[in-house]
């Protein structure tokens, strides 16, 4: 029997972003507005099927914001196939570390597939930060960006979905050159 | 069976077991050959030999590399802390996992340690829990502050445009009544004059406004130029006192020399305003007021003073404090913020002076306000 492919994907970004709710979302399709701060690291599965209907299991890496555990986090991004780094649309300073996640990120494994997520989508009276902002951001650090809503649950498929390719795609080509 | 064997299925049990703790051991290929009745529980996998790594704890995929590494070249230990596992009763259970590599005399492999730390974690999750609460209120009063100050700047500089278009229109009236040579209307000038005085401090109170936001953002801004101190102190003195010239005797010792400093000439007017504002509200009726100015190569002083009152040694420390009273409406009508000598210190501050305080604690104290002196050919 084929041994099922599993990949790791590192969630990132400032506290209290919504990433624990993303994951919740994507992983249990469900939302609680409770705020409860991560400590460490919690790991969820999904499974997803491929285009070509291979079956693939997600391990999401849900790390903790806060800046305490940053020397914490550095073990835990041994091995990530990608990174979902994580804004508050509704607070500027979340945007503005990203780069810095993105470099942590970089120095443990370069190179892999990162997308910006722009969270808390239907907060839109409090919104700060603009799509503009998003693609400067994501230029700077050569990638794309979704806007998402943990709460509706806009986009956040499509957000796990364009990683997963994007892992597979760099995944692939490295196996067509072996 | 070889030494190795002998050691993994015989003595490391034993060695294991008797530390009573949650233990594994893997071999170089990260696969369990031993775990402890206390790992098992830990992990909630009932039969764990045989297993990788990876498989008993997902928290290890991706490390396996390093894993191997470690085993092979036996490195320093990998630790991984805080690892969260929901339980079957909606709660958390923490955990850690401490990878050794094998003693020098024993096989390639790694005794994985494992140890239940849902008490302590969960005490550092409700601390983290508070911390980052406060940290999400503190930057949402920033923010509301920061509305409030953009509000108040925007608002500020619109009524100061008004204020001054009011007294351009007042000073055209005065020319025109002036210009009646035959019969000039004198009560009407005399009239529009007090008003043009009174419209120029309700735009000094304002800029006390602008100040206020700017120094609570850490920054004052200066247009800065080369001005004559004693010019403006001849210009602007009488503005502020002249309504006061009833109640007070007032005096001004201002040098004929230029008195040359590199600053702003609407922030130095405001020192001025705030000063001798200062001297009116606390002087009894009756008592003397002087404003003076004088320099020399190296220090430009501008000083107001007043008798009748002291201010204590206790007091002099506070006195440039931002104080807000006690809240009470009333007395902050009658008593002004107490926030004019906390905007003079940081305006002299970013003009690089200083302020000086001087008193005899009952009948008389002085201000005096100490500024670089400036060439005046020099750039500002």
């Amino acid at each position: 029997m084929a041994r099922i492919i599993q990949k790791k994907i590192c969630m990132l970004g400032d506290f209290a972003v919504g990433k624990t709710s993303l994951v919740r979302r994507f992983v249990e399709g469900r939302f609680d507005d409770r705020y409860l701060s991560t400590i460490g690291v919690k790991v969820s599965r999904r499974r997803v099927l491929l285009p070509g209907g291979q079956e693939v299991h997600l391990l999401i890496w849900d790390l903790a914001g806060s800046e305490e555990f940053v020397d914490v986090q550095q073990n835990y991004l041994l091995g990530a196939a990608g990174a979902l780094l994580v804004c508050d649309l509704t607070r500027q300073s979340t945007l503005e570390s990203l780069e810095r996640y993105a470099r942590q990120l970089d120095s443990i494994t370069p190179g892999v597939p990162l997308l910006i997520l722009g969270n808390k989508k239907d907060l839109t009276e409090a919104r700060q930060v603009s799509g503009g902002n998003l693609e400067t951001m994501a230029q700077r650090l050569r990638t794309t960006w979704f806007t998402t809503s943990a709460k509706t649950g806009e986009n956040v498929e499509q957000a796990f979905s364009d990683l997963t390719a994007r892992i597979f795609a760099e995944w692939g080509s490295h196996h067509g050159r072996r | 069976m070889d030494e190795d064997e002998i050691y993994l299925s015989r003595i490391l049990p034993v060695v294991l077991n008797r530390q009573n703790q949650a233990y594994l051991w893997a071999d170089a290929d990260l696969r369990v050959r031993y775990a402890s009745q206390q790992a098992a529980s830990i992990l909630g996998v009932k039969e764990l030999a045989g297993l990788s790594l990876s498989d008993v704890a997902p928290e290890l995929l991706g490390m396996e590399e390093t894993l191997k590494t470690l085993a092979r070249e036996r490195h320093l230990p990998f630790l991984l802390r805080h690892i969260n596992r929901d339980t079957p009763g909606g709660k958390t259970r923490y955990f850690s996992i401490a990878l050794y590599p094998s003693k020098a005399e024993q096989p390639d492999g790694l005794v994985v340690a494992l140890k239940d730390t849902t008490f302590t974690s969960t005490l550092l999750q409700e601390l983290t829990q508070g911390r980052n609460t406060l940290r999400l209120m503190q930057q949402q009063l920033e923010e509301a502050n920061r509305f409030k100050n953009l509000t108040l700047t925007i608002l500020s500089q619109e009524i100061n445009g008004r204020l001054e278009m009011m007294l351009n229109y007042v000073d055209v009236y005065v020319d025109q009544l002036l210009a009646e040579e035959d019969n000039p209307d004198v009560e009407s000038v005399e009239t529009l004059t007090t008003l043009r005085k009174g419209i120029h401090t309700l735009a000094m109170s304002l800029q006390q406004l602008l100040s206020l936001e700017q120094i609570e953002r850490g920054h004052v801004t200066l247009n800065k130029e080369t001005c004559d101190l004693t010019a403006l102190v001849q210009h602007t003195w009488k503005i502020y006192l002249e309504l006061a010239q009833d109640q007070f005797i007032l005096h001004k010792e201002i040098s004929p020399h230029h008195a040359w400093v590199c600053g702003d000439p609407n922030r130095l007017e405001q020192v001025l305003y705030n000063l001798i504002s200062n001297a009116v509200k606390y002087t009894p009726s009756g008592e003397h007021i002087t404003v003076g100015v004088e320099s020399d190569k190296s220090e430009t002083r501008l000083w107001v003073e007043n008798t009748g009152i002291g201010i204590s040694s206790e007091r002099r420390e506070s006195i440039f404090h931002p104080r807000f009273h006690t809240g009470n409406l009333d007395h902050l009508l009658q008593q002004g913020s107490g926030l004019g000598l906390f905007i003079v210190q940081r305006i002299v501050e970013a003009h690089e002076g200083r302020v000086e305080l001087t008193s005899d604690g009952s009948s008389f104290v002085r201000f005096t306000v100490y500024f670089p002196t400036y060439h005046p050919t020099a750039e500002c």
